[in-house]
């Protein structure tokens, strides 16, 4: 069953791993829970962020420089209190020095539901990874674009029907500006339409609780990042969550 | 073959894009190749005066070829690429792009017999990094 699809419109909220403190991550994963997030989203930083922007870098370097790696952030989940299901978004090269059956092992124990690494690709996933994350009951979502062909997301809906399918808001990095109007709501539609029964989730540039609701109108749930660490960085990530509800 | 490698301040001084030798594979913007990389992953962050050359990882093809022993790499340094580009211009009256100056500073390395006919591949002109050369 996919434990993504619910009767519900659902929030995911993104977190760097080890931001703004080293073991702050159990405290912002308890945070989310109590307010009602679906699932958190917890970014593992890495020094070249492709898909991110300032925002979510700026949390990466701090998070790499309060010393930040993939065993701590295992080890710190092993420890945590809160059942908030997990996703873990990273990019490849890190998990490939940690090892990736290691990290899909550590995944499974620490109840990770599904993995984002925005520079695997499917083919590269299908051609090498598959397998192994199939072992582990690991399942990856892929990124898709407003400008994906139709070929291109039928493809990933097929490969993401145990996660979700996440969906770019507009060809840009994390954190940028969306223009959410009734034309992208027909192209939100239509795609949500392509991907049929897998859940589709639109992120990157969603930072208000309009924008949620505009989101969640045209798919199964909105995701925040760069908004909810920009919060955070002024300490006002309760005022940021409740203004949400 | 032999491809010449921005060595920056040296291969031990932490300054340096030597990727054939100071990388490991690894994966970065798409393409799985020899990259500069510590114990977790994280890229480091690589020198050299070139900005066309100051960069963490090389050309997968690249990679390979000097993996399978077909090409040899060999480091150059910011100040051996200064000194034959200053070398060239004087003598020739030819101004190299600093990358171009890596190559013409690996000739001091390769061992030559009196019938060795030697081509250097002059990528680009000097102009664009005559700021640089002037404060040298």
């Amino acid at each position: 069953m996919n434990q993504f699809k619910k009767a519900s419109k659902q929030l995911s909220i993104f977190v760097t791993a080890g931001y703004p403190e080293l073991n702050s991550l159990n405290e912002q994963l308890d945070l989310l829970e109590t307010n009602g997030v679906d699932f958190a989203e917890v970014g593992i930083p890495f020094s070249d962020p492709m898909a991110d922007g300032p925002t979510i870098q700026q949390t990466s370097e701090i998070a790499l420089k309060n010393g930040m790696n993939l065993e701590l952030l295992f080890e710190q989940l092993s420890q945590r209190n809160s059942s908030l299901p997990l996703v873990l978004m990273g990019y490849l090269n890190p998990v490939l020095s940690f090892g990736v059956d290691r990290f899909l092992k550590a995944c499974s124990h620490a109840g990770v539901k599904s993995v984002i690494l925005p520079d695997m690709s499917l083919e590269i996933y299908e051609r090498f990874y598959r397998n192994q994350f199939e072992n582990h009951g690991v399942f990856p979502s892929f990124l898709i674009t407003p400008t994906s062909s139709k070929e291109r997301i039928q493809k990933i809906s097929k490969a993401c029907k145990n996660s979700f399918v996440y969906l770019v808001s507009s060809n840009a990095t994390t954190g940028g500006e969306s223009t959410f109007d009734s034309g992208r709501a027909k192209i939100y539609e239509s795609i949500r339409a392509i991907c049929g029964n897998t859940p589709l989730f639109i992120g990157f540039g969603i930072d208000s609780k309009e924008k949620v609701e505009f989101v969640q109108g045209v798919s199964d749930g909105a995701i925040i990042g760069s908004a909810y660490l920009k919060s955070l960085a002024q300490n006002l990530e309760e005022d940021f969550l409740a203004s949400l509800q | 073959m032999i491809a010449v490698e921005a060595a920056g301040h040296g291969l031990k001084s932490g300054k340096s894009a030597a990727t054939s030798i100071l990388g490991t594979p690894g994966v970065l913007h798409g393409s799985m190749t020899l990259l500069m990389q510590d114990e977790f992953g994280q890229v480091t962050e690589p020198h050299s005066i070139s900005a066309g050359l100051d960069y963490p990882g090389i050309g997968p093809l690249h990679a390979y070829s000097i993996e399978s022993g077909r090409t040899k790499s060999i480091p150059v340094t910011d100040q051996e690429a200064l000194a034959a580009a200053r070398e060239l211009t004087l003598s020739e009256g030819i101004i190299p792009a600093l990358e171009s100056a890596h190559a013409l500073a690996a000739l001091n390395f390769i061992q030559f017999t009196s019938i060795d006919i030697v081509v250097v591949n002059l990528s680009g002109r000097g102009d664009k990094d005559l700021s640089t050369y002037l404060k040298q």
